[in-house]
């Protein structure tokens, strides 16, 4: 009898969940958009999905990541509209795999130095991350956008060898970074413009010298495998956009150069 | 046959399907691996199996599963230290406030495991944590460097903080796979009971005499299959350690770390390699555990 009493429960409550869900599903008239986006664009673009769904009734739903770690879920899902890494190259990787139909430049970043909050160490310019005895994070180079424009700023300046020696951390995702400074784990590190603008309150910023600058652009590439191409043209023309733009410039982000007129095709 | 017998067999046979569909679902999960491998490269190009052999040969992989191995034995040996007094004192007496006791022991087999990384990250920000990066004195951190540096023949240059350091990987370990140690532990002490020891009181040994010449020498197979335990859950870490000791190349990259850092940067071949070996470590471990007659890894 027991027995039987929990069956006949289990069975309806089953029904009863699966018919909610035919419910919700039902209740969305219009499939959501599923962007792939790297981790640390995500305060603009959160509040740009929300602009857009109110604007066209379409939801964003977002899968955060690295940008690398984006690459492969992209390589093994083939789910997906659109692809938002924070940088080119990621974009051109996923191009020659043949998953990018269209692909434009919405805003722009820069790599900065950030130490913590009053500056205890010291540190005036990027020049000084070569000092002994400094705890200095960097993304990845292979996985994050940002260990690889972080490299690329060293190459210049002639202090990637010196300032290797003081890494003591490198990161999955640049916010990973921020975090480590605002906990005062780590001296220094470098991370994007925008990243700096998230943790504002917690650390300081230092500009890298117009001469050693590495600026990335932020793209967003429409998948070849989504299911509503046209939805996601419209989501990508919407970021870039001049409303988007006063909301990337909110967050810390450059405006992209060639926004408007750049235009990749495949 | 009886209706009643027919009955039987058939409830045991629905029964036993789930159980015999659940065993096929893992099992054919885990070697979905094996199966992508062999079918990569047929249409040209560097087959699986050559990729697999190349991702074994790499150093970096070699260090991945060096460090695993070395950290996890580290983890086992503190874990015992504290394991086996922790679970004879849960065993043996009475506490006030047992349900608490049992709460925090069990929080960390509960609890998913990067919240105890980030909470490591944050403890380390607090006076406290400063006070304990402060006393750890240098000559200490250089030991602790020379050992590392040895025994994964790469330089290992660890300051005094314990954050992002080589040696944090351990105490990322240590704080979720002892608990699992001292619940097996803790069971086989269970298990006995306190007869023999009553009976060596009874014969003139003293609590100290009777628990290092009759418990231990009894629970010697349980104590050895909690450090298999504590062993192969230390080795699974993967949420702390990316949280307290950062995913370091040639640093913190242990085999979980370092399978996800080659996926995160596409290489999925040698992502494979390491789950083959996770794989096959876990099951060899597993085994060996069952074999000891441990229990109480869950709960």
């Amino acid at each position: 009898m027991q027995l039987r009493k929990i069956c006949i429960i289990t069975i309806v409550g089953i029904a009863v969940t699966a018919a909610l869900f035919l419910f919700v599903r039902t209740s969305y008239a219009q499939p959501a958009l599923v962007v792939h986006a790297g981790a640390g664009i995500r305060p603009p673009l959160d509040e740009l999905g929300k602009a857009f769904e109110k604007k066209t009734g379409v939801r964003v739903d977002y899968n955060y990541k690295g940008s690398g770690c984006l690459l492969a879920d992209i390589c093994f899902s083939k789910t997906g509209d659109a692809y938002i890494p924070g940088e080119l190259f990621y974009i051109e990787q996923a191009h020659k795999r043949g998953f990018i139909a269209k692909s434009r430049t919405v805003a722009q970043m820069a790599a900065v130095v950030i130490v913590q909050k009053g500056n205890p160490k010291d540190i005036r310019s990027i020049k000084d991350l070569t000092r002994p005895n400094l705890r200095v994070g960097l993304g990845d180079a292979e996985a994050v956008a940002v260990g690889r424009a972080a490299n690329e700023c060293l190459v210049k300046a002639g202090i990637l060898k010196q300032v290797e020696e003081n890494v003591v951390m490198s990161a999955l995702n640049v916010v990973e970074l921020g975090i480590g400074v605002k906990l005062k784990h780590l001296d220094a590190a470098i991370v994007w413009d925008a990243t700096a603008h998230l943790f504002e309150d917690d650390v300081e910023r230092i500009d890298v010298p117009d001469k050693w600058r590495v600026d990335c652009p932020v793209p967003v590439g429409i998948l070849t495998f989504s299911a509503q191409p046209e939805v996601a043209e419209r989501y990508m023309d919407f970021l870039a956009s001049k409303d988007a733009a006063k909301v990337f410039a909110k967050h810390g982000y450059g405006v992209a150069e060639k926004t408007a007129s750049e235009e990749k095709k495949s | 046959m009886s209706r009643g017998n027919v009955n039987n067999r058939l409830f045991a046979a629905i029964l036993g399907s789930v159980l015999i569909l659940f065993l096929t679902g893992v099992a054919v999960i885990l070697f979905s691996n094996v199966i992508y491998l062999a079918g990569v490269g047929r249409a040209g190009g560097t087959s699986g199996w050559s990729l697999l052999w190349e991702s074994l040969r790499d150093p970096e992989t070699h260090f991945a599963i060096r460090l695993s191995v070395l950290t996890a034995a580290l983890t086992t040996v503190v874990s015992m230290a504290v394991g086996i007094p922790a679970a004879y004192v849960l065993s043996r007496y009475r506490l006030p406030g047992s349900a608490i006791i049992d709460t925090v022991l069990d929080l960390p087999i509960v609890l998913p495991p990067p919240v105890m990384g980030i909470s490591l990250l944050i403890f380390f920000n607090t006076c406290l944590g400063c006070w304990v990066d402060n006393i750890t004195p240098q000559w200490w951190v250089d030991l602790s460097n020379r050992f590392f540096t040895l025994a994964l023949g790469h330089e290992i240059e660890d300051s005094t903080s314990w954050v992002y350091a080589t040696r944090g990987v351990v105490v990322a370990q240590f704080f979720i796979a002892c608990s699992f140690g001292v619940r097996a532990i803790k069971a086989s002490f269970d298990t006995i009971g306190t007869r023999h020891e009553q009976v060596a009181r009874t014969l003139g040994c003293t609590r100290r005499q009777a628990f290092f010449r009759v418990v231990l020498p009894m629970a010697r197979n349980g104590i050895v299959a909690g450090g298999i335990m504590t062993w192969a859950r230390a080795i699974a870490e993967f949420g702390p350690v990316l949280f307290f000791c950062g995913a370091t190349r040639w640093k913190t990259e242990v085999m979980p770390i370092a399978m996800f850092l080659n996926f995160s940067v596409g290489r999925v071949e040698q992502s494979i390699a390491l789950a083959l070996i996770m794989i096959m470590i876990s099951a060899v471990t597993l085994l060996t555990f069952k074999r000891l007659g441990g229990r109480g890894y869950l709960w």
